[in-house]
């Protein structure tokens, strides 16, 4: 994907850099970047066919500076509103959207949204990003997406944010080459340029998603359109490379930092994944020089919580866990909000993880429980980290604990918790309460998929507790999409029961779903069991009934369809006066919307009746639109 | 009364304080009412008079940009002394006093007939119409300036420009500035400002440039306006340029106004992460206004993190904030924290989670959550055009029918969720009614349409007749 347009190339310049941080230098002058600012806007400036120009107006040459302006027309791409549209009603309507989202009602939020662009408030942009950011705090991905939809389609500019926003959605659902098919039009269309931030929420999706090499060249475009070498992206990448165990790509991205930075690192985001490097490559003593570099005495490194945490992650994972247990300790000394902020909840993960490599589970849980003292307050994933670790190492009783302990925190569990507990019940031979996990999952509208509802009919089976495997098939047929593994093996099951009735009933119901092939391998298995007990025709039967029944209903549905068709040719035919096709131009005159009149009125002929059409509207304001007395308002004529 | 309170004699004074007490300055014709009256309050008013007719400095030299004080020119005070003596009705009027009362309709009108105005008169007047933002009053002081004895003052075209600005008329501004003989440094900021204030950042920005080419020295004010275009125009890496420049190329050491001018910049464009990086990187303390500016960005902008933790170091610095903040709800915690998570490979849930919605929920979004009501299931149904066109064209036709545009109109000018009320005289037809079941769930109201049959209560996607149409 050639992105990066060479029209601005970097001309690096490592001097200019001076106490402030600045981004944005690649382009030689002021006037250079206003004119690739304009330049992108002016993109938008769509000619329209020359063919629909010719039409109405033919040999018509107009001169070039007659043509209106490009905000006149109001079908052209415009560009999102500023800061300054956010005044009087719509200022109103964005404190509110914001409370609700404080008051954590975000179905009503973004319904609230939507409503009001078809009113005479329209929300700004500013008011949907808020709405959009609130989703994706809660991970609502859907509804987030189902919402930009809308306001796309209803005409609503996006802004940077939104972009962003967007991207970080589909990258944190695990959808990259989508972020990045968006990423692309956003470069090609959009009338603004990406922030730095835009590139941050890129790479560092990519390199989560295991798309290093993408994220290189997401970097290299970034170096292209002359941003300033950003520590944080390089922090990314070195990580990422560190992940697959690539200590050269960590060195040759430090390099390449340094160089750009002029010899002088300040941000002391990039030692952590540096010194995972020269543990990768076994050079503890290296690592170490690099530690004592970075939170040294002496050091200039500046330290965020991010950059505390990666040199913490990188000492305990490699053996150096009374350093990073010191480490700790200074981080938590120094914390002191919200001025310094250097300890944030992934200190707590890393030290969790620290505490149970070394066996210290009590310890682990302490240092867990102790994080909201710290103002710091767990989240899903490092609860699930916790009991993914207790788990893993037979204290169920403790795992559950904790998992007892989420609620009071207002943390809820998801799909990965139930399914850690469930399999771990089924190991301590708790089958009863795996299931009951499992239930718990579906009935708190998660979605459990399929291959761990298949892991937990095995596991009920294998306790032969056949009923509870069966009503659990009975749940889950009607929402998974089931494969034909996991019905044979319930057909299995049940006719070795010696359940055949049954076993039919999922025929039935197997017939119903037309995302399962039921092909000749498939009835050959069926008739094999059946033939146990010498029933094997009952299947032909079963399916000769299933499919009489599929051809009368099908039948059905057409004669309704027909009917319902009649019907409506009768009713037009009815009020459709002889004489319309008559006079068909004095109708078109009079009537430039073919309005459907009955012929009563149609006795004079003349088709010039006049339509009087009333709007009136409740002339409430905002604040008692709930009161739903009936009150009439102003009344407007349209 | 300018003729008269022009007159440098004691008695003339006491005349026109009697007049000033006695007559509220709200009533249109009080010269013809004057009649002496005693008053306490004379010594206040008196002093004011005074001061304003020994004023006598020569004219161009005060600053009248920065102050309302009232010169007046030798001459013209002399012309006005002869008017004065001449006594014809319409040149004897207090035009200055008019203008302190607001009437800005009547001076002109006196003005019109010939009423002689002095400089201080056309500086009040300038002054009245950018209060009242009246373009129309504006344009006609600019007439009656252009044929007065000032119609070459810098200062007072300076004022005229300022005033299409604020009246938002950048055309009219940018040909007096055209016009002008001279202009100062203040003539270009006028310009930059009023384009900035006028949404059209762009274009002060192209006038610093020429201002520059012309051979004019930045200060650190036009930077200061200069920034402001930038954050007008969402020009970030612009607006970091000239920050730049303004530090190497001109040497000006930036003060907190650039500072905020740049967090403006990147907080209008939406870089809030930006914005907060270079506030902490900023070589002195932040300040409250810093916080504040980028509180207000995080909360335009939706960012209730960031605007939560901003509050926080405000109250820091200044406790006193604290009361108006202890108020707010505190946000409910985020579900997932991606951002500082810092362990890999933790993010399972995919495994786990089923990832395409279940079947019945999807059933469900196609038929609620989609967004126009095409996606969500309508099909226009053109039986019900009958003319003889082609199938596009009566799609178009039936999006035309006057009740679906009732709608739209009483939509638009209504709040939301409020119920509409349509009455046509004639039956709605059959796709419409479709159309506005949708609609109806769509924007969320009840919509409420009667035709020539009968009464149709549109809500939540269904009809009060049952589809009997």
């Amino acid at each position: 994907m050639a992105l990066s347009k060479p029209i601005f190339f970097n001309l690096a310049r490592p001097h200019r850099l001076s106490y402030v941080y600045l981004r944005f230098l690649s382009f030689s002058s002021p006037e250079e970047a206003a004119a690739e600012r304009r330049r992108r806007k002016r993109q938008l400036r769509i000619e329209p066919p020359l063919s629909a120009l010719n039409r109405s107006q033919p040999q018509q040459a107009k001169p070039q500076s007659q043509s209106p302006p490009y905000y006149l027309n109001p079908n052209n791409p415009k560009l999102p509103e500023h800061v300054s549209a956010l005044t009087g009603n719509r200022l109103n309507l964005h404190n509110r959207i914001l409370t609700l989202i404080r008051e954590n009602d975000l179905e009503e939020a973004s319904l609230y949204t939507r409503h009001s662009i078809y009113s005479n408030c329209r929300p700004t942009i500013f008011t949907i990003n808020a709405v959009l950011t609130a989703l994706l705090r809660q991970s609502k991905y859907s509804d987030l997406l189902s919402l930009h939809r809308f306001i796309t389609q209803a005409g609503v500019v996006p802004n940077i944010i939104t972009h962003n926003l967007i991207f970080q959605t589909y990258l944190d659902c695990r959808k990259p080459d989508t972020a990045l098919e968006h990423y692309k039009q956003f470069i090609n269309d959009a009338p603004m340029n990406p922030s730095p931030t835009t590139y941050r929420i890129l790479i560092k999706g990519l390199v989560d998603n295991n798309k290093l090499d993408r994220a290189m060249e997401i970097k290299e475009e970034m170096d292209g359109r002359g941003f300033a070498p950003d520590p944080t992206v390089y922090h990314y990448l070195m990580l990422g490379h560190a992940r697959n165990s690539d200590p050269d790509g960590v060195f040759k991205l430090y390099e390449d930092l340094k160089g750009k930075l002029g010899g002088v690192l300040e941000d002391g985001i990039v030692y952590g994944s540096l010194m995972k490097g020269y543990f990768l490559r076994e050079m503890d003593k290296e690592a170490m020089e690099c530690y004592e570099e970075a939170v040294g005495e002496n050091s200039k490194v500046k330290m965020s919580a991010v950059a505390y945490n990666s040199v913490l992650d990188a000492l305990s994972k490699n053996g150096k866990f009374d350093e990073a247990l010191n480490l700790f300790d200074r981080m938590t000394g120094e914390h002191n909000p919200p001025r310094r902020l250097t300890v944030n909840l992934g200190s707590f993960n890393v030290m969790v993880d620290g505490y149970c490599a070394q066996g210290r589970f009590k310890e682990a849980m302490e240092v867990f429980r102790k994080m909201g003292e710290y103002r710091c307050s767990p989240d899903t994933l490092s609860f699930n980290n916790l009991i993914e670790q207790l788990c893993n190492n037979g204290m169920l009783v403790e795992a559950e604990e904790v998992y007892g302990e989420m609620e009071g925190k207002g943390v809820n569990p998801d799909e990965y918790t139930y399914g850690l507990l469930m399999d771990t019940c089924f190991k301590e031979d708790r089958p009863d309460d795996a299931a009951a996990y499992f239930r718990k999952t579906v009935e708190s509208g998660l979605r459990p998929n399929l291959a761990v509802y298949n892991r937990l009919i095995d596991g009920l089976v294998k306790f032969e507790k056949i009923d509870e495997a069966k009503s659990f098939f009975d749940l889950m047929v009607k929402k998974l999409k089931m494969d034909v593994s996991s019905y044979q093996f319930m057909m299995k099951v049940l006719s070795n029961e010696g359940r055949l009735d049954e076993v039919l009933g999922i025929v039935d119901t197997l017939l119903d779903d037309t995302g399962v092939d039921f092909d000749e391998d498939f009835q050959e298995f069926v008739k094999a069991e059946l033939r146990k007990e010498g029933r094997e025709d009952e299947l032909t039967k079963l399916m000769e009934e299933k499919e009489r029944k599929k051809a009368e209903a099908k039948a059905k549905e057409a004669e309704a369809a027909e009917a319902a068709k009649r019907s409506a040719r009768a009713a037009v035919a009815s009020l459709l006066p002889s004489k319309l096709f008559g006079n068909k131009e004095i109708d078109s005159e009079s009537q430039p919307e073919g309005e459907v009149q009955a012929s009563k009125e149609e006795t004079t002929g003349t088709a010039t009746e006049s339509e009087s059409v009333e709007t009136t509207a409740e002339a409430e304001n905002l604040g008692d639109a709930e009161d739903k007395s009936d009150r009439e308002g102003a009344s407007v004529s349209a | 009364m300018a003729s008269l309170a022009s007159v440098p004699s004691p008695g003339s004074c006491a005349l026109s304080s009697h007049i000033k007490s006695g007559i509220p300055p709200k009533s249109p014709f009080f010269l013809a009412l004057a009649t002496p009256s005693s008053s306490s309050s004379t010594t206040n008013s008196n002093k004011l008079t005074r001061r304003r007719n020994g004023n006598t400095r020569s004219p161009y030299m005060v600053p009248p940009l920065r102050s309302n004080e009232h010169n007046l020119n030798g001459d013209q005070r002399k012309q006005q002394n002869d008017n004065a003596q001449s006594a014809a009705s319409p040149l004897n009027v207090d035009l200055m006093r008019l203008c302190e009362g607001g009437k800005l309709d009547q001076v002109l009108d006196f003005m019109v007939q010939g009423a002689a105005a002095d400089y201080a008169v056309f500086l009040a007047l300038l002054n009245l119409c950018e209060n009242t933002k009246s373009l129309e009053s504006g344009k006609r002081v600019h007439e009656l300036l252009r044929r007065s004895p000032f119609r070459g003052d810098m200062d007072l075209n300076n004022r005229l420009m300022r005033m299409y600005g604020r009246c938002g008329s950048m055309n009219d501004a940018r040909r007096v500035f055209d016009k002008m003989r001279e202009r100062d440094i203040s003539s270009w900021h006028l310009l930059i400002d009023g384009y900035s204030v006028n949404g059209l950042g762009d274009d002060g920005l192209l006038c610093f440039k020429k201002m520059k080419q012309e051979g004019i020295r930045p200060n650190g004010e036009s930077f200061a306006l200069v920034l402001a275009a930038c954050a007008r125009a969402e020009a970030v890496e612009e607006g970091f340029m000239q920050f730049e420049s303004m530090k190497n190329e001109y040497g000006i050491v930036p003060g907190i106004e650039h500072y905020l001018g740049v967090i403006n910049i990147l907080g209008n464009a939406g870089h809030l992460n930006e914005a907060k990086e270079f506030i902490e990187k900023k070589p002195f303390k932040p300040t409250v206004e810093v916080w504040e500016a980028l509180r207000n960005f995080a909360r335009n902008h939706g960012d209730l993190d960031l605007e939560d933790h901003v509050e926080e170091l405000l109250v820091d610095l200044d406790p006193s904030k604290a009361k108006a903040i202890s108020d707010k709800l505190p946000l409910p915690s985020r579900k997932r924290q991606s951002a500082v998570n810092m362990l890999e490979e933790k993010n399972k849930i995919t495994e786990y989670r089923h990832s395409i919605t279940y079947r019945e929920e999807a059933n469900e979004k196609l038929k609620g959550l989609s967004g126009q009501i095409r996606e969500a299931g309508y099909v226009p149904d053109t039986r019900y055009v009958l003319h003889d066109i082609d199938e596009e064209a009566k799609e178009k036709a039936l999006q035309y029918h006057s009740e679906r545009l009732a709608i739209a109109y009483g939509l638009i000018s209504t709040p939301p969720r409020t119920t509409l009320r349509i009455i046509k005289n004639l039956r709605i037809c059959g796709d419409c009614h479709n159309a506005i079941k949708i609609m109806s769930k769509i924007v969320g109201r009840e919509l409420i349409v009667r035709d020539n049959k009968r009464f149709h209560h549109f809500k939540d996607g269904e009809c009060s007749c049952g589809d009997y149409w």
